[in-house]
């Protein structure tokens, strides 16, 4: 099992997709999700499940298997949500994004626009 | 994503794309795949694309580094690797078919995922490779009598033993279905629908069972480490002892300081717990599979000979015995396996 430490950037955004979409986190709306966030750049599926999977392994998130659906050709949804290690490194992420963001502004000051 | 995949893959696709998925992730993977549908061209591209990345987090996932170190060993020591003899381009050839072995064998173990095979197919498993033994060792035989590099008498005794082959191969197909008759006697502690409160008391009845195994495991590390101390007594400079009275008391003291299963937080809801439970199934179920073949490893170099004779007698006794220990592993890979498997489709009761 992997050490719950630091995220690499893909790992932050899949953590911010289950957190955003809550119940609703399974394979299919988190790739959605993930897109959403880094377009215009295009993510493969196959890396979000490889992603899951690390992070899974990490400890960071838990999965369940969810009843078969019809829309699915009566297979299940695996689900997922943060637990308390992965919501403490997303938080910690975000601090150092946060002042990663803060030492750029003060750097580059009125030349520096962040893209939204 | 509620509404989209009204229309599903032709069935022949599908299920082509389902078995091609590893089983660990067959459900869910074959699933999204399906409710992503658009056309036969985009299912089957979205699959291609989507396997590679699902195959290699499976196979990182049931990757267990000690176990192939000690599986490529022998591998490469069945190769005659370790003979002192084979010149470099040889040894790098027997490297690199170790490498490829050792890559099938994780992708085998990727698609099998703890699946439990029948005692039928493990009696027909284990025919199959004694069948596959015999033919070898006659061939080696035979060639060995061809180039004269065999005595009369070795030649006698070799073929002896050679005819005596057969009769072994009822005694372990009897061996590898006993194990089968274990596995299916050993019920399930984790039910369709489970309370916090009893999926708690599956926990600590696990984490009982691990504790006393984890003691019966260092014990039997300590005395192995006697036993190879004690060989170092009488043969001082005997290298294979002196790597196993190291390595023996370090897996003791490893067991000893991370050996017992995550104690159980007290608070903690039935989603986290279960995350909890599979994660250290799979840990413990590592554990052992590296006990398993670390425990008879110091045989393994009594394999390795020179001569050519000795050589084939090595190689036969080395297949069974890995056989063996390969077919324990499987055993004990399929019943984490089931937990798992259980684990992940279990809801929560409520209590009423």
């Amino acid at each position: 099992m992997g050490e719950p430490g630091s995220l690499g950037q893909f790992e932050q955004l899949v953590l911010t997709a289950i957190v955003s979409l809550g119940d609703n986190a399974y394979g299919v709306t988190i790739h959605a999700r993930v897109e959403d966030l880094t377009k215009p750049r295009t993510v493969k599926l196959g890396a979000v499940y490889a992603t899951l999977d690390r992070l899974e392994d990490k400890g960071l998130v838990a999965s369940w298997l969810s009843e078969p659906t019809a829309e699915r050709g009566g297979r299940s949804r695996r689900h997922y949500r943060l637990e308390k290690p992965g919501e403490s490194a997303l938080r910690d992420s975000v601090q150092a994004a946060r002042r990663v963001c803060d030492v750029i502004a003060q750097s580059w000051g009125a030349k520096w626009k962040p893209a939204r | 994503m509620e509404t989209g995949a009204l229309r599903s893959p032709p069935r022949l696709l599908e299920r082509l794309v389902f078995y091609a998925i590893p089983p660990a992730a067959r459900e869910a993977v074959a699933g999204d795949l399906c409710e992503l549908y658009r056309s036969p061209l985009q299912y089957l591209l979205s699959a291609a694309r989507t396997l590679p990345f699902v195959i290699a987090s499976q196979m990182r996932r049931s990757a267990n580094p000690p176990v192939l170190v000690i599986q490529a060993s022998i591998i490469f020591l069945l190769l005659g690797g370790f003979s002192g003899h084979a010149r470099l381009s040889s040894l790098a050839g027997d490297a690199a078919i170790t490498l490829l072995l050792i890559f099938l064998l994780l992708l085998a173990s990727v698609y099998r995922n703890g699946a439990a095979p029948s005692a039928k197919w493990v009696i027909l498993e284990a025919l199959l490779v004694s069948a596959v033994v015999l033919g070898y060792a006659r061939g080696i035989l035979f060639d060995l009598r061809a180039s004269h590099r065999l005595g009369p008498d070795q030649a006698a005794w070799l073929l002896f033993i050679w005819l005596i082959l057969p009769f072994g191969m009822p005694v372990v197909g009897g061996l590898r279905a006993a194990m089968v008759l274990a596995r299916e006697r050993w019920h399930d502690p984790f039910a369709p629908s489970m309370s916090l409160a009893g999926i708690a008391a599956a926990y600590d009845d696990f984490a009982a069972r691990v504790r006393r195994r984890n003691r019966i495991d260092m014990v039997l590390l300590l005395g192995l480490t006697a036993l190879s101390g004690l060989t170092l007594l009488f043969f001082p400079l005997h290298r294979t002892a002196l790597g196993w009275t190291i390595l023996y008391p370090v897996a003791a003291v490893y067991l000893f300081l991370h050996g017992a299963a995550q104690a159980r937080p007290h608070q903690v809801d039935f989603p986290s717990l279960r995350e909890i439970c599979r994660r250290e199934i799979r840990r413990q179920y590592q554990l052992r599979s590296f006990l398993l073949w670390l425990l008879p490893a110091p045989l393994f170099p009594f394999f390795s000979h020179a001569a050519p004779a000795s050589a084939v007698l090595a190689g036969i006794g080395l297949t069974f015995l890995c056989f063996l220990i390969a077919a324990a592993d499987r055993e004990q890979g399929a019943h984490a396996g089931a937990l798992t498997q259980s684990l992940a489709q279990m809801r929560e009761r409520r209590p009423v």
